[in-house]
């Protein structure tokens, strides 16, 4: 499904994916871990085309994009939440999920795919006319997933999805992002995330990140019962 | 019954204004002449302006392009302005894609300083060669009174010329704001790094948005060749006029009529500070800027917003 082959990439000068090399499944749930400021965040916005590899090859679907540019990896299935959310303030939670649905629908009936994510998160179709600005953080994630969903990607990737929001909000982010997966097992998800025991929970494999490199894989059992891992990068 | 909505009351007026003023208060009909000329330029701004949110300086620049086009067609080719208006729209269609190739990568203030720099160059350009376009000294179309070349003695004309091209304008923007193409601008102009994360061709959209707004400025720059007759580089392609255009369209506010409103405010406020202190020259400016700063205070998302919410 998604392959990565030693990806750097810079901040001008600054080196911040040192020969990331990894493989994700399809169907898999991987998730990403590490401190802030690892490179985490950076080796999403590679891998949908909002930062430019430096060299090596991301390969997805057997296709090698290293070269393509965002929106054609958006129309083939990459979908990225961004950290922070970055819903659309002054746009209405339904025209949020219209620039989305309208980027990849290639013609589809947008009405059904709008109703696909409202009977996942009825809380949207009550707020579809409110300005997206004005929902809170909880439903501002699930809008953000929203807008993900409805432009059916086989390959979804979420930066944070728990950042800022209460013990029980992030609980409710993880059963969304659950009932997304129900029925739809081809599905493949990549999750960053610092809340190590939740990210791993709802992952079967695990990288962890320290300096923009891959320093430590493994199943999430194995990255559990790793005391030694989980004292010098993760901190818990 | 047939019901009429706010689009319907707008279009009639703007269509009725110019006869009514004519029959009423024909010694002030330039005024409605010139309310229409900057809602025309306040509208076609919006487009890249106020829904993608790219705060351009320099459209008097394609405004330069159209004026010039069609007056040299006609000078030197005896191509009638009917034609020379839409090559002068193409022209700086062609023009704005080039310089948005570049320009449009950069962000906030570059964005900005380069739009005041494309001006500039533009003035300079038409002041330098003169063998072409007569430098400073300007272009005189002939008079003819002929409307096959665009020109009447009755000023009716002009009103209902530029209120087509008003009218054309804000249909364009009409139809942007109801298609999908609407929804990528308003999602640039938002947040320009998310719109792209969802798969939003940034790069093209906003290329898009400001080839069209370069297109109908080339237009109404053909209006105001054919309205005064006459062109020169720094009446046209100039810094303060720019900044005019902009500001008509941020006072008025991004929606639909909101720019027109801007245009018709400014010009108002314009004619009657002249009207009532004729020894003040440019006190029109000072009137502008103290609009501005309440605006900005009181309602930043314009006048249009403001009366829509408390009238």
């Amino acid at each position: 499904m998604l392959e990565l082959e030693s990806v750097d990439a810079y901040y001008g000068t600054l080196k911040v994916l040192d020969s990331i090399t990894m493989k994700v499944d399809k169907g898999e749930s991987v998730t990403i871990l590490g401190p802030n400021g690892m490179g985490k965040t950076t080796l999403l916005r590679t891998i949908v085309g909002l930062m430019p590899a430096r060299s090596g090859r991301i390969k997805y679907k057997g296709k090698d994009i290293t070269q393509w540019p965002a929106h054609r990896r958006v129309r083939e299935g990459i979908s990225l939440v961004p950290e922070g959310r970055r819903v659309f303030p002054y746009l209405s939670v339904e025209k949020n999920l219209l620039v989305a649905a309208g980027t990849t629908s290639g013609g589809r009936r947008e009405e059904d795919s709008l109703e696909t994510v409202y009977s996942i998160f009825p809380d949207l179709k009550a707020k579809r006319k409110d300005l997206a600005g004005n929902l809170s953080g909880g439903q501002q994630q699930m809008l953000a997933l929203g807008r993900s969903l409805i432009q059916s990607p086989s390959l979804l990737m979420l930066d944070e999805p728990s950042l800022g929001l209460a013990p029980i909000v992030v609980k409710s982010v993880y059963q969304a992002i659950r009932k997304i997966r129900e029925g739809r097992e081809e599905l493949t998800l990549v999750v960053v995330e610092q809340n190590v025991r939740v990210a791993l929970e709802n992952a079967s494999r695990g990288y962890v990140m320290q300096h923009g490199r891959v320093v430590a894989a493994g199943t999430s059992e194995e990255l559990m019962n790793d005391s030694k891992l989980k004292e010098r990068y993760l901190g818990v | 019954m047939l019901r009429l909505g706010e689009n319907a009351y707008w279009a009639m007026g703007l269509v009725l204004l110019p006869a009514a003023a004519y029959v009423a208060v024909p010694e002030y009909f330039s005024v409605v002449i010139l309310m229409y000329y900057y809602a025309a330029l306040g509208s076609a701004w919006n487009i890249l302006g106020g829904r993608t949110g790219q705060l351009s300086f320099g459209n008097s620049a394609f405004l330069a392009v159209g004026a010039y086009t069609s007056t040299l067609l006609f000078l030197d080719y005896h191509v009638s302005p009917w034609v020379g208006m839409w090559v002068g729209g193409a022209l700086a269609a062609v023009t704005s894609l080039l310089l948005g190739l570049t320009s449009l990568r950069l962000k906030g203030p570059f964005f900005v300083m380069s739009s005041f720099a494309f001006v500039q160059v533009v003035q300079l350009l038409l002041a330098h060669f003169t063998n072409i376009t007569n430098g400073n000294v300007g272009l005189v179309l002939p008079l003819t009174d002929s409307l096959a070349d665009m020109e009447s003695g009755n000023p009716l004309f002009y009103g209902y010329l530029i209120a087509g091209i008003l009218l054309l304008a804000v249909s364009v923007n009409y139809a942007i704001s109801k298609s999908k193409t609407g929804y990528f601008l308003s999602a640039i102009r938002e947040d320009e790094d998310a719109a792209k994360a969802l798969g939003v061709n940034t790069a093209r959209y906003k290329a898009l948005a400001f080839v069209t707004s370069a297109f109908l400025t080339a237009l109404i720059g053909t209006f105001y060749a054919q309205y005064l007759l006459f062109i020169t580089p720094t009446a046209t392609a100039s810094i303060p006029l720019s900044i005019q255009i902009a500001i008509i369209a941020i006072v008025g506010g991004r929606e639909l009529w909101a720019p027109v409103l801007g245009g018709i405010m400014l010009e108002g406020f314009a004619f009657l500070v002249e009207t009532l202190f004729p020894a003040i020259p440019g006190l029109n400016f000072a009137v502008y800027a103290v609009l501005l700063m309440a605006v900005i205070i009181l309602s930043p998302s314009g006048v249009y917003k403001y009366v829509r919410e408390h009238i």
